[in-house]
């Protein structure tokens, strides 16, 4: 199914509803406000839905209808979206629609940046978060990141205290006081409710000509081999040819990698740079392979920010670790 | 021709009745529960502790599953029956215990065990006595995938070993030891050129040998290798490999000696032997997805059994009867198991469930049955 490309600006606001009531996944499984889609005026991106609707993006009332071509995947329907050339830069809200009614709404979900590449940017991180049921601390940090530089914040680790819904509201929450996209990478506490406010599995994006891999660290080792799926990491590995840096981020130490994984992603295809939580110590993470640069993130309540810049030379960690507050 | 055909096919349906596999499932990965359904009727019986269990490894007989599974705070390797019945959980030394396979007699259980999930240490469990037996001596850490060896192979083995120079390495004595105990083939993480790598390693029950087989690989380097095992007959042991540049599937026959079996510019892996030794099923992208490949050991001649554009299908398990071949595909939305003949036609879900559906392996095989 196609849909002419329309650029509507709509007289009201858009509907302030997201996701489902209870902030799960609705119609829509990505992207959405944790794992965003970037691109460019006259760009692509995909959506993985539930079944085919009408889709378009939202920024302040102006809204812009996505040409979109439909196909199944893995039993999952998958729209191809391409943006129109006029389309605004910034940061969107995805819909769905059957015919006029809304049926779902992910906030802050694309990400549109002005044409032309970028040799070079930063991005912040942060680890290991654990957002307890009160999220208001963690959306004052986001929320002051909102002005500071970073193309977007990576949080990666233990998004959760202990993966309770209250806990996944309260990052939602706090999600939603960012200005600039935000990306999630859970960790070992963040269990099986992860799976029902964010696309679980391994995810990926292109920002630029860098590709990430985001590599769900939820499980121990012993019930990533209880896949008995030593493809796994290869589909995800192969998904991302970028033109430059491939960047993985992992939400646990790398034991949470089988060594079928860990050969997949370090010696026969390596990754360039492997972004892991720390801990508060600073110590150097475990690292066996030699052809990845390792990127330590040391976590503490309420931060530290880090920040890592990619450019022609690779990527580093510039500068010290900067507080959330 | 077609009285073979006749024959063949009154004996698939005597063994119909008797056809069961086992699988994981579950809804992710820390309830996956061991369960096993009757190939014929669909029927699914969960038979597993439900604590994280691992991929199910049935007995040569059929008679028992063996599996890894968490105890609290430890992961132990539990037995049942395929009924269900008869649960119990091996007495380990270490609490960290992980993939199972059985003895071709089983008797034996080989597993790597540690204190700790990185020790990986090769364990022998004798059932009958109820003992575990560390095996490779101080060398014998960072053991990974650890199979028992056929008498065969053993031999086989045992003879290119004598004809190698392996410095001081004295291979009469591990000759010794092996004709009375065994040998097990395992994977040895391994330092190299200042970073880690895997290795073909053979443990016996008091050392490690020297890398017998990087001594007969096609390039010098360092490369690594995972899931080595030996064919059913014997003759071969098969490997994947990233000599070449990309993931293979490599044999070592030990009449041809070493040759890349698939050689794709994508990637080939899980190799798994079909009864009779003669071609293996594996998985690779020479599809453009995940697909699931049929290779012959002989010719190399590869043909396609499950690969389609828009799903990946995986974890092939080669029926015993020579009839079917289950795998996983998650073409509906989800993985689950199908089946399918053994060249691929008339696949079909047997077992869907919103959740997951992993690591099919067929119970029994036919001389049991007779």
């Amino acid at each position: 199914m196609k849909r002419a490309a329309a650029l509507l600006l709509c007289g009201i606001a858009a509907a302030a509803s997201a996701r489902n009531a209870d902030g799960t996944l609705g119609a829509i499984a990505t992207p959405n406000d944790g794992q965003p889609a970037f691109t460019t005026p006259g760009g692509a991106f995909t959506v993985t839905a539930r079944a085919e609707t009408n889709l378009s993006i939202e920024r302040d009332g102006l809204r812009i209808d996505l040409e979109t071509a439909w196909s199944t995947d893995a039993g999952h329907a998958v729209a191809a979206c391409t943006l129109p050339a006029d389309a605004p830069p910034g940061l969107y809200a995805i819909e769905a629609r059957q015919g006029d009614d809304l049926i779902d709404r992910t906030p802050r979900a694309v990400h549109v940046r002005e044409a032309g590449e970028s040799a070079a940017y930063v991005f912040r991180c942060v680890a290991n978060p654990r957002v307890g049921s009160d999220g208001a601390a963690w959306a004052e940090s986001l929320a002051a990141l909102s002005n500071q530089p970073g193309a977007f914040i990576l949080i990666t680790g233990n998004l959760t205290a202990t993966g309770a819904d209250a806990e996944f509201s309260a990052l939602l929450a706090a999600l939603g006081a960012c200005g600039k996209p935000t990306v999630v990478c859970p960790g070992p506490n963040d269990g099986a409710a992860f799976g029902r406010y964010f696309a679980g599995g391994p995810q990926g994006f292109a920002y630029g000509r860098d590709g990430f891999l985001i590599l769900d660290g939820r499980w121990t080792a012993a019930a990533v081999d209880a896949f008995n799926d030593p493809g796994a990491a290869h589909v995800l590995r192969r998904s991302f040819k970028p033109g430059r840096w491939t960047v993985a981020a992992l939400g646990a130490g790398i034991d949470a990698l089988g060594m079928r994984a860990q050969l997949d992603l370090f010696a026969d295809d390596p990754v360039d740079a492997l972004l892991l939580p720390g801990g508060a110590d600073g110590a150097e993470p475990f690292f066996p392979w030699g052809a990845t640069e390792v990127i330590a993130l040391p976590s503490g309540e309420r931060g530290p920010v880090h920040t890592v810049r990619a450019n022609p030379s690779g990527l580093a960690l510039i500068g010290p670790p900067s507080s959330a507050d | 021709m077609a009285i073979l055909r006749i024959l063949c096919l009154a004996f698939c349906a005597a063994h119909a009745a008797a056809q069961s596999a086992a699988f994981l499932s579950g809804p992710d990965p820390a309830a996956l529960r061991v369960c096993v359904v009757d190939t014929v009727s669909g029927a699914v019986r969960e038979v597993g502790a439900g604590q994280s269990d691992g991929p199910p490894v049935p007995s040569p007989d059929g008679a028992w599953i063996a599996y890894a599974s968490h105890d609290g705070e430890r992961r132990v390797i539990r037995l049942v029956k395929p009924d269900g019945s008869g649960a119990r959980v091996l007495r380990h030394q270490g609490d960290w215990n992980e993939d199972p396979r059985w003895a071709h007699t089983g008797a034996r259980l080989v597993y790597t065990s540690g204190r700790r999930p990185e020790e990986k240490r090769v364990a022998v469990y004798a059932l009958a006595s109820d003992a575990e037996t560390y095996w490779g001596g101080d060398t014998g850490l960072g053991l990974m995938k650890p199979v028992f060896l056929p008498e065969r192979t053993l031999g086989n083995i045992l003879g290119a070993a004598l004809t190698l120079n392996l410095g001081d390495f004295d291979i009469r004595s591990a000759q010794a030891e092996v004709l009375g105990g065994g040998m097990i083939l395992a994977i040895q993480a391994a330092a190299a050129e200042g970073r880690m790598t895997t290795q073909v390693a053979l443990v016996t029950k008091s050392q490690v040998l020297p890398p017998v087989l990087d001594t007969i690989l096609p390039h010098k380097g360092v490369y690594e290798e995972w899931d080595a095992k030996a064919s059913p007959d014997g003759r071969t042991i098969s490997f994947e490999s990233d000599d070449g540049g990309d993931r293979e599937l490599y044999l070592l026959s030990f009449q041809k000696g070493v040759y890349n079996l698939t050689n794709h510019y994508e990637a080939d892996w899980n190799g798994v032997w079909e009864p009779e030794s003669d071609y293996l099923l594996f998985e690779s992208f020479r599809g453009g997805r995940r697909g699931v490949y049929k290779v012959y050991a002989d010719t190399v001649r590869v043909t396609a059994i499950a690969a389609s554009r828009d799903a990946d299908n995986w974890a092939p398990a080669p029926s015993p009867w020579g009839d079917s071949v289950l795998f996983v595909s998650n073409r509906g939305g989800t993985p689950d198991i199908w089946i399918a003949g053994a060249d691929g036609a008339d696949p079909r879900t047997l077992v869907q469930s919103p959740g997951l559906e992993l690591a099919p392996a067929w119970i029994g095989r036919p001389e049991e049955d007779e």
